[in-house]
């Protein structure tokens, strides 16, 4: 076990080191960097100041060598600073990334548990005139864009929740728990719909198969309460599919926190890459992009440990 | 018409895959008779009936803030967001099915090579990656196909790839690898051919994909520019009237969710004909 999980997490690194020249080649393939972009209010920028900011700010090395500088850098723990604020982006990201993560977490929590939920529910009634709706549920909950879900969510709380839920901005740095979570709930949400709808269809398929099975049916014929044998025989051994499941849904939920972080006007990390691409802030988008892909490189392994505590057979050497 | 009486058959024992199909005919008119159905042109302005209540004549959907007719512009926003749903879709199925083929068919370097490019590629959340490369290129309807082609190809790859090792398994690929047919040959009659099941649902399952993606570039700026009407685009510009004019944010919504239920619901039928272990009722 301590040794595959040493070597997943050895093999991180070289995914990391394509990651980081992906995210270092790409925000320098946008047309107009950030020197003309920050020159460009001055009505004359002459060649030689343009040169010396470029000079500045490191921009004026191969390449090559700048991948060095970042990587090094990394050891350091120093992720660069912002060309625009001159901010180092560690700090700033982590400050970001934890009003982000709040969304994350409620939009996991949130989806895992009505979706397994429903799902359960959607195996019992499984072959039955209630089965449709769970099916409709399952594909409305994919077919609807996210940032509209967030716009009618945000409509239906300015007009008839009128001050339960914020549907701008963050909670301030020093505000309590439950009022960042409050901050956080109504984009959590948003996301979380999607979730459940996908988590729920997977969860009655899974469940449908395990209750199919000779012991599930022992434990009826012993005399078990449905309850009992739906929880705890069926549920644990259904989960092995759903875990792996959360796990790529983290992938959208990390996709998604740009929509409705837009939406909220809530300044996540979803908005910190937004704004890092329209003023070519390179080092503030590359560290986003890199612990984006670092966190869900992470989850997919948390993901891959956890099936051998669900599934007990599974052992990994 | 054996033919014909099978599709028929296929429909009438399969109501989710009626249902897509059905929507999917409403699609495809409201995209080939577009102009003929809206009531106006989708930048015909009113300017003395801005910001109309829906639900009266003469325009049912009302009007947004320049006074367009916001149903003639559903209407236009069907042709532009199908054309990119369609194209980047089709984009991402050649070029995965290409390198999925490669990589799976010739395997050892070559297969290293494509396998560590899309793991790669796959590291990224989607949307994250095709804002940056519409950022790259520049916003518009061009790019944002690109851009969505080349953010799901690397999904078709490992579709295709771990399909192609699976066909390989059977021995009519070995027989004809043995009476000397060339590779291409094998590939293309006996491998790829018989992956298209899989890549068929994967195709509508993409379309979706496609619309969703599209309209979250063109909400955020970046895909189709005003004032060409795209779903996404006119729900970006509704944002502005949220308090005055909210019904503004609910129609385009309401099609978008249309269109990407419609190929979700195909996806599901298709998938449903093809693996009948997936049949609810039978």
């Amino acid at each position: 076990m301590l040794t595959f999980t040493v070597r997943r997490l050895l093999a991180i690194i070289p995914l990391m080191l394509g990651v980081i020249l992906i995210t270092m080649l790409l925000p320098r393939l946008i047309p107009g960097d950030v020197v003309t972009i920050m020159l460009g209010s001055e009505s004359v920028v002459s060649p030689q100041r343009a040169d010396e900011m470029r000079r500045l700010l490191g921009l004026d090395r191969s390449i090559p060598q700048q991948y060095w500088d970042y990587l090094t850098g990394l050891v350091r723990g120093d992720m660069g600073r912002s060309l625009r604020t001159g901010q180092p982006v560690g700090p700033l990201i982590v400050d970001r990334f934890m009003l982000s993560f709040y969304i994350s977490m409620l939009a996991i929590v949130l989806g895992t548990v009505g979706g397994v939920t429903l799902g359960v529910i959607a195996a019992r009634y499984r072959r039955t005139r209630a089965d449709l709706f769970f099916r409709i549920f399952n594909l409305i909950g994919l077919s609807v864009p996210r940032f509209w879900v967030a716009t009618l969510l945000l409509l239906a709380a300015t007009f008839y929740l009128a001050g339960t839920f914020p549907t701008v901005g963050a909670a301030r740095a020093d505000a309590s728990f439950l009022e960042r979570m409050r901050y956080a709930f109504l984009p959590g949400l948003t996301l979380a719909i999607p979730v459940a709808a996908v988590l729920a269809r997977i969860t009655q398929t899974a469940m449908a198969e395990v209750l199919a099975q000779d012991y599930v049916r022992v434990a009826h014929a012993k005399g078990l309460a449905r309850r009992v044998v739906f929880v705890k025989h069926a549920l644990r051994n259904a989960l092995i599919p759903v875990v792996t499941e959360v796990g790529l849904q983290t992938g959208f939920i990390f996709g998604g926190i740009v929509e409705v972080e837009v939406v909220f006007s809530y300044p996540g990390v979803g908005q910190l890459a937004l704004n890092a691409i329209s003023q070519r802030d390179y080092p503030v988008l590359q560290g986003v992009l890199l612990v984006i892909t670092v966190l869900f490189a992470l989850i997919n392994l948390i993901v891959d440990l956890s099936y051998a505590w669900l599934d007990p057979r599974i052992r990994y050497e | 018409m054996t033919r014909l009486r099978t599709v028929a058959r296929i429909l009438w024992t399969n109501p989710v895959l009626l249902v897509g199909s059905a929507m999917l005919l409403l699609l495809v008119v409201l995209v080939v008779f577009g102009p003929a159905l809206a009531p106006y042109r989708y930048s015909t302005m009113h300017p003395t009936a801005t910001f109309a209540p829906p639900f009266q004549a003469p325009h049912y959907l009302g009007t947004d803030e320049f006074g367009r007719d916001v149903l003639s512009r559903v209407v236009y926003g069907a042709r532009f967001s199908l054309l990119i749903a369609m194209m980047s879709a089709l984009l991402a199925i050649t070029l995965g099915t290409v390198f999925g083929a490669l990589a799976g068919y010739f395997g050892g370097w070559l297969n290293a090579i494509i396998m560590r490019v899309t793991d790669l590629l796959l590291a990224f959340p989607a949307l994250l990656l095709a804002i940056v490369v519409v950022a790259i290129a520049g916003p518009g309807l061009t790019n944002a196909t690109l851009a969505i082609g080349i953010v799901y190809a690397p999904r078709v790859v490992r579709i295709v790839r771990s399909a192609v090792l699976q066909v390989m398994q059977n021995d009519y690929v070995n027989a004809a690898m043995a009476l000397g047919a060339r590779d291409g040959r094998v590939i293309w009659l006996h491998v790829l051919r018989n992956t298209l099941p899989t890549l068929g649902t994967y195709t509508s399952i993409l379309f979706a994909y496609g619309l969703l993606t599209e309209a979250a570039l063109s909400f955020l700026g970046l895909g189709v520019q005003p004032p060409i009407p795209s779903w996404g685009g006119m729900l970006r510009s509704a944002r502005s009237f949220l308090e005055l004019s909210p019904m503004l944010s609910v129609f385009p919504g309401v099609a978008i969710m249309f269109a990407v239920l419609t190929f979700n619901l195909i996806a599901d039928g298709l998938a449903e004909v093809l693996d009948p272990r997936l049949r609810s009722k039978t």
